[in-house]
């Protein structure tokens, strides 16, 4: 089961051999443009401010582009019959799930430190002090990437499993929509009774203020939206699984 | 007993596929499934492979439903389905991990004996890349091989080529089914000859039988269907 593992992360790996081109490419990008950030003393807070903001959308793009890479080909896949290799060979569908979602999740991880690592270089050239952990803490919030992967999964698997019409997608993303509030509404029922049994995650998370001398005022992030991101990207994972085997049949 | 279909509808949407199918297969046979377009011949394969959950009936392989035996059941789809970038080094590396019953030294003779280029997939003509998914599912040690139309679209040569692969690996424990449109060049290797029209098996009978009483395969293909 370990070689079935490693053969699906090979074949992830050579489908997209031309994305981790467009990756590299797009480090290049941020790289020159976070260059731009002037040295210690040379610009003002708003141009910095801007710049990394320019940083974070390009980040923000480029994670876009890679989950919509990674959907788009669960269905051309069953769309072409190739997933038909997958389905009808012995191994569990939980295997094959894991390994796509392991293999955006480590995609993605990659990205990040190296977006990561050229900002907060530059950032400290420019006098701005930012704590390594920040970026990983906020990363492993994200349960390194697979809060993103699963949802995805799920969703391509569900397009190519019942190829819903316009009309069903559209109900789709709109009660995906809606789902922000629902979480708020499960917050608030939950929030008296389970979220207060659990520790506060705080992360050493520095402010541009915090630069120009003043207190740390960033509050954390709170661990209930951790435990929740947990809870949704194991249930996301777990019903992409049902559907690869839907997909069987 | 390999495998049995009872009773066996499946419906998509309003459309049938097949109807009340039963029908059982047997090791050491090689079994010629045939039918017009849209007879049923690939739901029926797809079926035992455990790719499709009939609407009514009961698939067994082994005794057990086909997706708890894959390991037992080869599958070759109709369609052009490999990887662009695939060399058959690759698809050997592929198989090796996915299937563990496949056997890499039976796979190499394959190639050679079907005469494959060590290029990628994308640059194959259709008759290699028919003969490379064929040499893929032919190296597996399952006991259920399940061709569906392996032999449409190609030159006579990759066809001729295939037949004789088929023949080549022969194994009395394993079971083939070969659904095709060339019957007259496929007639030779059949042992049995399952006719389906409209999802209906209209015909199962032994070859042998049908030569014994002067009809090739292809004549009672044309007196039952026509």
């Amino acid at each position: 089961m370990i070689n079935a593992f490693f053969i699906l992360l090979w074949l992830e790996l050579r489908k997209f051999g031309w994305t981790s081109i467009l990756l590299i490419l797009a480090v290049g990008v941020i790289y020159m443009v976070a260059s731009s950030i002037p040295a210690s003393g040379q610009g003002t807070l708003l141009m910095e401010y801007i710049i990394v903001l320019s940083v974070m959308l390009l980040v923000l793009a480029v994670h876009i582009l890679v989950l919509a890479v990674l959907g788009w080909s669960v269905w051309r896949e069953h769309q072409s019959g190739r997933l038909g290799w997958m389905l009808s060979s012995p191994q569990p569908a939980w295997l094959q799930i894991l390994a796509r979602a392991v293999f955006g999740a480590v995609i993605l991880t990659l990205f990040n430190c190296a977006a990561w690592a050229i900002l907060s270089y530059r950032l400290h050239q420019a006098g701005v002090g930012l704590p390594f952990e920040l970026g990983l803490g906020l990363w492993l919030y994200l349960l390194g990437g697979l809060a993103l992967v699963g949802p995805v999964l799920l969703l391509s698997l569900w397009i190519a499993a019942y190829n819903p019409s316009k009309a069903t997608l559209m109900a789709f993303v709109v009660g995906l929509l809606g789902m922000g509030q629902l979480l708020a509404w499960g917050r608030r029922i939950l929030e008296g009774h389970l979220y207060g049994l659990l520790p506060p995650w705080r992360l050493p998370a520095p402010t541009f203020s915090q630069n120009q001398g003043g207190p740390a005022s960033f509050p954390g992030l709170p661990s209930e939206g951790f435990v929740l991101l947990a809870a949704l990207t194991a249930l996301s994972l777990y019903l992409a699984h049902r559907l690869w085997q839907e997909m069987e049949a | 007993m390999l495998a049995r279909l009872d009773k066996v509808t499946k419906r998509y949407g309003k459309t049938e596929g097949v109807h009340h199918l039963s029908l059982e297969l047997f090791p050491g046979q090689a079994v010629g499934l045939l039918g017009l377009n849209g007879s049923g011949k690939t739901t029926t394969l797809k079926l035992l492979a455990g790719m499709l959950f009939p609407t009514a009936g009961r698939v067994e392989v082994l005794g057990k439903p086909p997706r708890q035996n894959r390991g037992q059941i080869a599958y070759l789809s109709d369609a052009d389905n490999l990887y662009a970038w695939m060399t058959p080094g690759d698809a050997e590396r592929f198989m090796r991990g996915l299937y563990p019953d496949f056997n890499p030294q039976r796979y190499r003779e394959l190639l050679t004996f079907l005469e494959l280029p060590q290029k990628s997939y994308r640059v194959m003509s259709r008759g290699q890349r028919a003969r490379l998914r064929l040499a893929m599912v032919l190296a597996r040690e399952a006991r259920l091989f399940l061709l569906d139309e392996p032999l449409s679209g190609i030159d006579l040569i990759s066809r001729d080529r295939i037949l004789k692969s088929l023949v080549r690996e022969w194994r009395e424990e394993a079971c083939l089914v070969l659904s095709t449109h060339e019957v007259s060049e496929a007639e030779g290797i059949f042992e049995r000859v399952l006719l389906l029209k409209e999802g209906r098996l209209a015909l199962d009978a032994r070859a042998e039988d049908l030569r014994a009483r002067g009809q090739s395969v292809k004549d009672a293909f044309i007196q039952v269907l026509a």
